[in-house]
């Protein structure tokens, strides 16, 4: 059985961390965080384009879209944590109103799904911001420059228009910034790692946007690159052990759990799983998630008896 | 009102551009002046050229009533005309303004305050904070005043409503958003929260 469990993880193990040369790197000169953020950068946008077509892509997006919604929120004065959020999104209605965070991770949730190669992007983007946003809505991206130096210019553009639109200024840099290097969806990526001071400043018209999002961008870099491991590595697990669901609708249920962060088996699962028109019964979806657990392969993400949540 | 004058010409290609900007400025103000409530972007557009920003338009008016004892205010989705504050004790002393836009006692207004800055909140939240129930008879006076609605189920045993505040109640308190809520490390300042 361990034997087993190793096999798979060294099959499907294929993304590196970023290597020591690129996080050792000390100092804060615009010549050693460019550096530092390129190398990052491109690193990323291996793991992104994913050779082994193994990266769960929509579900490493939908849990940045979290931390994104999360930091947000901060900078706007309220302390909703992640799992409020996932409360509120996975337990409200459609008919509910979903309060101030359950929008702000809605919001980030439709950015990340937004497909950037596809026509009539830009409208779905422009739907997601803030109205006085959206009608100022540049170009994006002027192609001559750095992807990061686009970024920082979206960036510092929205900021010093709309000071009080954090959300949404950082929504339109990771659209430029992913735009730039070519990824098809928006990764929410800068929102966590830009520092609430550095965004001031930014808003204010000082300081160098270009420099705080090279920072920025590092970290997250790293830190999203962690994360599509670690989640390649459980999803891994959860492949291998589809073959022996055989509960009626498994395959669409896991399908749910590969692009949500969260899934709740009353709402999400039953009566119908969600965006299919197979039919689980409360029951069976409770016990699917519990065989899922056992397994190992999902976690329960709350620690309640009731209204619980799993996720990979 | 749009369906009064469905052939309305937003675009006044016949006018040179600075006398279609005051026109357009001259109709978004008539607009709001007219309304009660808050009038949303997309409704102003509806009345002035594909081109023009609204929010452009809406600074120009802003500008020439610097020194009206009336305001333009951005307030929730829109924006609403209203007198400026430093002339209410006028406005009260001349005619005996009873009619609110709201009817709320002081202890209402708390709840109201606690519902905004904790949302999604319960009832048994509002008792946590409180320490005694409040009555459904509160929650449904706000509710009626579509000052909060209900939000999500919150995940405890019997699934209760929680509650969340709405587009009105961000209009009648004058904010554009939850963001223009004192911060909470002022109130603790001033010595009215802790």
């Amino acid at each position: 059985m361990k034997e087993a469990a190793k096999l798979v993880c060294e099959d499907y193990q294929t993304i590196h961390m970023l290597p020591r040369w690129v996080t050792s790197a000390q100092g804060q000169d615009i010549d050693r965080v460019a550096f530092s953020s390129g190398a990052a950068l491109a690193m990323l946008d291996v793991v992104l384009r994913d050779p082994s077509g193994t990266l769960p892509g929509a579900l490493l997006r939908d849990r940045l879209a979290l931390e994104a919604a999360v930091a947000c929120l901060k900078l706007e004065g309220r302390n909703e944590t992640a799992s409020d959020i996932r409360d509120v999104a996975c337990l409200a209605r459609a008919v509910d109103a979903f309060g101030p965070a359950g929008e702000m991770f809605g919001a980030w949730r439709r950015l990340a799904r937004v497909n950037l190669a596809a026509g009539g992007w830009k409208d779905r983007v422009r739907k997601v911001l803030p109205a006085a946003v959206a009608e100022a809505m540049p170009d994006l991206g002027a192609p001559a420059r750095t992807p990061v130096a686009q970024a920082g210019q979206i960036l510092s553009d929205i900021l010093t228009q709309f000071p009080r639109e954090e959300a949404a200024a950082l929504m339109l840099t990771d659209v430029t910034l992913a735009r730039a290097v070519g990824w098809s969806r928006p990764m929410p990526l800068l929102a966590v790692h830009l520092q609430r001071k550095d965004i001031r400043v930014i808003a204010d018209g000082a300081g160098d946007p270009v420099h705080s999002v090279h920072r920025a961008i590092f970290a997250a870099c790293d830190g999203a690159i962690r994360m599509a491991a670690a989640l390649n590595r459980r999803v891994a697990k959860l492949r291998a052990v589809a073959p022996k669901l055989r509960a009626k609708g498994s395959d669409e249920a896991l399908a749910l759990f590969l692009s949500h962060d969260a899934v709740s088996p009353s709402g999400m699962l039953s009566p119908v799983i969600k965006g299919t028109s197979v039919a689980m019964t409360d029951r069976a979806a409770r016990r699917l998630c519990d065989r899922l657990v056992d397994l190992g392969v999902v976690r329960e993400l709350t620690g309640r008896a009731t209204f619980r949540l799993y996720g990979i | 009102m749009a369906k009064e004058t469905p052939a309305l010409d937003t675009e006044l290609e016949d006018l040179p551009p600075e006398l279609r900007w005051r026109e357009w400025m001259g109709r978004i103000e008539a607009v709001i002046f007219a309304s009660a409530s808050p009038v949303p972007r997309a409704d102003l557009a509806r009345v002035v050229g594909q081109g023009a920003s609204v929010d452009l338009l809406v600074e120009d008016i802003q500008a020439e009533l610097a020194g009206r004892p009336y305001e333009l205010v951005a307030v929730a989705d829109g924006w609403l005309m209203r007198t400026r504050v430093r002339f209410a004790d006028a406005i009260r002393t001349a005619a005996d303004v009873n009619v609110q836009l709201v009817d709320l006692n002081e202890f209402e207004v708390a709840v109201l305050a606690t519902i905004a800055y904790h949302q999604p909140l319960t009832r048994d939240g509002l008792k946590d904070i409180f320490g005694k129930d409040i009555s459904r008879d509160l929650i449904g006076r706000l509710r009626a005043q579509e000052l909060i609605t209900t939000g999500p189920r919150s995940p405890r045993a019997g699934a209760p409503y929680t509650y969340v505040t709405t587009q009105k109640f961000l209009a009648v308190f004058g904010m554009a958003s939850l963001r223009d809520l004192p911060d909470r490390e002022g109130l603790q300042d001033a010595g009215l929260a802790s």
